[in-house]
């Protein structure tokens, strides 16, 4: 790499991999200054620079970060570089986390790493995120996570930027996501950039694959579906990705089910699909333009259905564009999406009285517009950014007592049949400003306006560098969310109702981190860790009245009944990974966290309040071909409202009795502790100019059941006699012990 | 720089330590993290419902069930030093005497009877079950280890039962009664205890055999026990449980040859919230509401 170059003018330059292939994606960057850029589809990048001496990094998932010191003359003439990275076979190969892409207090979750992890069925993003620290998946048999204490309402998803309503299949047991299509996952937790507001815990964007120069192709087969992906570069700059999956594990059950006489109406497995579509052009002249297409379908399976019924089906529809423009020292990127998430159910009933018949449609139907324009613009040592945006919803929930008991299954009125509407308009800026070689300073302020209302969020990051690879975070945001769900839902849930609020949920977040994160050679191994601490204060919060009654103080939101209540979060947590440059690899994380409630003057524990959250990932490769992986997750239990006292109920004859259970204080105790372990091996080979993967998985490898819930009178039965009791009296249980096997060819 | 130091490390370190932190994961996932939610406690329990020999002819004797609520696996009877009952009318008081419940190794799960028995004739030792009258009221005393427990009880009117028919809707009809709000009503087929507030019930269409529909006046002290399970005591205090009383009336009535569930139903119309929960079901009959 060249060591000199010259000033003010425009820096260009490509990045390779050690085989001459270009890396597009890449961030180049002034390591202590504000300017920065990304390589193109052909790895190449341009930039800006100033007059003296200064570190460039460049930085990309998959490869080791470079760092080198350029010197810039005082005249001014352009210059090319060449960069080479070296392939970081470590991160690729057995991480779970690798670094970050050089944005603070960000984690990201490559596609890569997730084909690793021991999958549930396929690989799932949603599931080995629960591995990350701070990332709690209360309820495993339903594929949504907590945030750093939040509910799981109170984060973003966005795909490309583009926010999606339910990304879930099977009943949200598993992402609506086929990971050959994705390149990586970003979590920002404990700190938004002033451009994302509407979620209180944070966001978890979604980035989808970025074809090189080359076409890449992708068949997957295992025990739930089939998929198959292609990302083809075509002539004039154009890329385009496409990527299918349809499952046909529900219609092998259904149709074995049919054939053994097998009666019931109920959901057997419910069948899903998914299509994504991204069509991109890229111009010279720095424009960009892209369009996304994508669609998940869930339909159940039933035996007898009548001939006027509907069987449960649910999905959602998303249709985005992204433009943007880069010019060497400011650039624009406007998006607009609509979306559509969908449940509808048609039943025919009986009324007895009467003998006759009546049909009953459920229906969710929920459509979101959303549109901004940003503009940034770099100066010297100030990256300034504002832009303006909207957000326009209309929900329509029709529903009655069994749809809301059987498929929503969360604390959502009984019956329902409204329509509701929502326009939110909103403005931000906010600038970093690198204040000498250690300082960074981001401050801005996101402002929304909702029914004649202003509420305005600011922000606060500041950066501290010791010394290389030693780096301090300092947040403090204030967030606001504008909708709300009828509290957690229960496993087999479908897409839940999301009400519309006028007022909107409050959070102030806090947040101190530290990261250790050394660069090192393809020779060598490597430790990295990181820390944080953290305090979330909840001025707002929504607790959703069972039922929808309304009472004092309760706010009606689209016929659903919210107390307003606060709450408060604290917690620390420690990573620490190690991986050796033959591909083993080892992470562990705990995480310390309390999640807490105020519910009539007292501090109660959330329903998802773990104490402790211990999770250990690790792949080793016992060959060239072989190789092994292992994932375990320790946590405290979920608070539980324990028994206090039994009594009865008498029978009329007096001389028969019904229990009836006087609970103590709610919340007051806690299940017992959840511990799952998930082995998996694979194996790799190459034949017909195509890389093959063969894997097998266990998940819950030890058979451990991990109870959901009580069931008191089987628990003190069994609390009194235990041999007649394997699941120590849990109600609703964890993932049991299951196998799996897949197949997959990509060339 | 930690990164060089470490370096020599290979694939068999590694795999040690990362068998190790498994290993470690194991013998952690076998532990149970959370105490045994065992609680024993020594508060009281009073069960008794006071009804007149005519309510219930085939069971001639009264009984209550006087218990420590003990742990919530185990039932623990308990023995009162005064277990008084007296007419408010006159003071008159009734014969109630212990009777010891068979005992059984480590406790029962379930009471088995009642362990205080009011006998149906009256005795020197005091009134009888047949002094029992319905528009009287009791007072209760039980004093055990020190706890005081009273309570107060009015037996309500019978309900009058009458059958009515527009020929093509049969039912049989009562009349409201003071301190009632609900009832309890039986007959072929429908032996729920799911208290209701109508005062009627929709009788088959087809009247073919003749069977007998039983109808019990709840007193508002045992009816909301009865239905409400956040209610932990009714008609008494200082204890859990509940001191109530009940009035029946049964009427032979017509009914289809073939009853099956739910084929004795109330009428619809959302007359109330027990009612409207109950009058629809599914076609394919898979899954009571």
């Amino acid at each position: 790499m060249p060591r000199t170059a010259s000033a003010q003018a425009e820096l260009t330059g490509r990045v390779t991999d050690s085989q001459g292939a270009p890396i597009p994606g890449a961030a180049v960057a002034e390591c202590e200054g504000s300017i920065r850029t990304y390589t193109v589809r052909n790895g190449t990048f341009r930039m800006q620079l100033r007059p003296g001496v200064f570190y460039l990094c460049v930085r990309r998932i998959g490869f080791l970060a470079r760092r080198d010191t350029i010197r810039v003359g005082a005249r001014a003439y352009s210059d090319t570089l060449h960069v080479v990275l070296e392939a970081a076979a470590n991160e690729l190969r057995g991480l779970v986390v690798t670094s970050d892409r050089g944005e603070p207090m960000t984690s990201t979750l490559t596609t890569a790493t997730v084909r690793q992890a021991p999958p549930l069925g396929e690989a799932d993003i949603f599931r080995t995120m629960s591995l990350l620290p701070e990332v709690l998946q209360a309820n495993d048999i339903s594929g949504r996570v907590h945030l750093a204490g939040g509910a799981s309402d109170e984060h973003a998803i966005t795909l490309d930027g583009h926010p999606l309503q339910s990304p879930f299949h099977a009943a949200n047991l598993i992402g609506a996501f086929n990971v050959a299509a994705l390149d990586r996952a970003e979590l920002r937790v404990h700190h938004l950039p002033a451009d994302r507001d509407g979620h209180l815990s944070g966001d978890i964007r979604l980035e989808t694959l970025r074809p090189g120069l080359k076409p890449s192709r992708e068949l997957v087969l295992t025990l739930l579906s089939a998929s198959a992906t292609i990302a083809q570069p075509l002539p004039g700059e154009v890329d385009v990705l496409v990527s299918g999956r349809t499952s046909y594990i529900d219609k092998v059950l259904a149709s074995y089910l049919r054939q053994s006489g097998a009666q019931g109406d109920d959901l057997i497995f419910p069948g899903f699909s998914d299509l994504l579509v991204r069509a991109g052009r890229q111009w010279r002249s720095g424009w960009h333009a892209e369009a996304l297409g994508y669609v998940t379908r869930d339909a159940a399976s039933a035996l007898n259905v009548q001939s006027d019924e509907q069987p449960a089906r649910w999905g959602e529809q998303l249709a985005g564009v992204n433009l943007r423009y880069r010019a060497p020292s400011w650039s624009m990127h406007a998006l607009l999406s609509t979306s559509r998430a969908r449940a509808e159910r048609r039943e025919l009933f009986r009324a007895l009285a009467e003998d006759s018949a009546e049909l009953e449609d459920s229906r969710i139907v929920q459509d979101w517009t959303t549109g901004s324009l940003t503009l940034e613009r770099r100066l010297n040592r100030l990256q300034l950014r504002s832009g303006i945006g909207f957000r326009v919803r209309e929900h329509a929930h029709r529903w009655g007592e069994l749809f809301a008991d059987q498929l929503l299954r969360s604390a959502v009125p009984p019956a329902l049949d409204t329509v509701t509407r929502q326009t939110i308009a909103n403005a931000f800026a906010d600038g970093v400003w690198r204040v000498g070689e250690r300082w960074a300073v981001s401050g801005g302020a996101h402002v929304s306006r909702i029914a004649s209302s202003w509420y305005t969020a600011p922000r606060l990051q500041l950066t501290y560098t010791w010394a290389r690879p030693l780096a301090m975070h300092l947040a403090f945001d204030r967030r606001h969310q504008f909708d709300a769900i009828a509290g957690e839902p229960l496993e087999g849930s479908v897409t839940q109702p999301v009400f519309l609020l006028t007022r909107p949920r409050v959070a102030d977040v806090a947040a101190l981190s530290v990261d250790w994160h050394p660069s090192a050679a393809a020779s060598q191994s490597q430790l990295r860790a990181s820390a944080a601490v953290y305090a979330r204060a909840y001025r707002d919060r929504t607790l959703a009245v069972s039922g929808g009654t309304y009472g004092t103080g309760m706010d009606s939101a689209g016929g659903a009944g919210f107390l307003r209540i606060p709450g408060r979060t604290f917690g620390a947590q420690l990573t620490a990974s190690f991986a050796t440059p033959t591909g083993a690899a080892v992470q562990l994380s705990y995480t310390g966290q309390r999640a807490s409630e105020k519910i009539n003057d007292t501090h109660l524990p959330t329903a998802w309040d773990s104490p402790h959250q211990l999770s250990a990932f690790t792949s080793l490769p016992l060959s060239s071909a072989w190789r092994v992986t292992a994932a375990a997750q320790m946590r405290s239990g979920t608070a539980v409202t324990p028994v206090a006292v039994r009594t009865f109920v008498p029978l009329l004859d007096n001389n028969r009795y019904l229990t009836r259970f006087v609970y103590g204080g709610p919340r007051s105790a806690r299940l017992p502790g959840y511990a799952r372990v998930d082995l998996g091996a694979q194996y790799e080979w190459s034949a017909r100019g195509a890389d093959w993967t063969f894997s097998m998985q266990i998940v819950n490898a030890l058979a451990r059941v991990n109870g959901l819930e009580y069931d008191w009178r089987q628990y003190f039965a069994c609390v009194d006699r235990p041999e007649f009791c394997s699941a120590g009296g849990a109600e609703r249980r964890s993932l049991p012990l299951l196998p799996s096997l897949g197949v997959s060819v990509r060339w | 720089m930690v990164g060089v130091r470490l370096s020599r490390l290979r694939v068999s370190q590694g795999a040690t330590l990362a068998l190790g932190i498994l290993s470690a994961f194991t013998l952690l996932s076998s532990c149970d993290a959370a105490k045994t939610l065992n609680p024993r406690t020594e508060e009281p329990i009073l069960l008794l419902v006071l009804s007149d020999s005519a309510s219930n002819p085939l069971q001639p004797q009264l009984t209550a069930l006087l218990a420590n609520s003990g742990r919530p696996s185990r039932l623990e009877y308990r023995l009162a030093q005064t277990f008084r009952m007296t007419r408010e009318r006159d003071g008159a008081e009734f014969a109630w005497r212990t009777s010891p419940p068979p005992p059984r190794p480590g406790g029962a799960f379930f009471p088995s009877t009642g362990n205080y028995v009011l006998d149906e004739r009256s005795s020197a030792a005091g009134l009888g079950r047949e002094a029992l009258r319905v528009g009287e009221t009791y007072a209760l005393e039980v004093v055990s280890e020190g706890r005081r427990i009273i309570g107060s009880a009015r037996i309500p009117m019978n309900p009058t039962l009458k059958l009515e028919s527009d020929g093509v809707v049969h039912r049989v009809v009562w009349q409201r009664i003071p301190g009632v709000e609900r009832f309890l009503v039986f007959g072929p087929g429908l032996d729920a205890f799911v208290p209701i507030t109508d005062t009627f019930v929709v009788l088959p269409r087809q009247p073919g055999t003749t069977s007998t529909v039983l109808v019990f006046a709840l007193d508002s002290s045992y009816g909301q026990y009865l239905r409400d399970s956040t209610v932990f005591s009714a008609g008494l205090q200082g204890a859990y449980g509940v001191f109530g009383a009940v009035s029946a009336s049964s009427i032979d009535v017509a009914a289809a040859g073939k009853m099956s569930a739910g084929a004795l139903q109330t009428l619809p119309a959302g007359r109330s919230p027990e009612v409207t929960s109950s009058n629809r079901t599914r076609t394919t009959g898979a899954r009571p509401e």
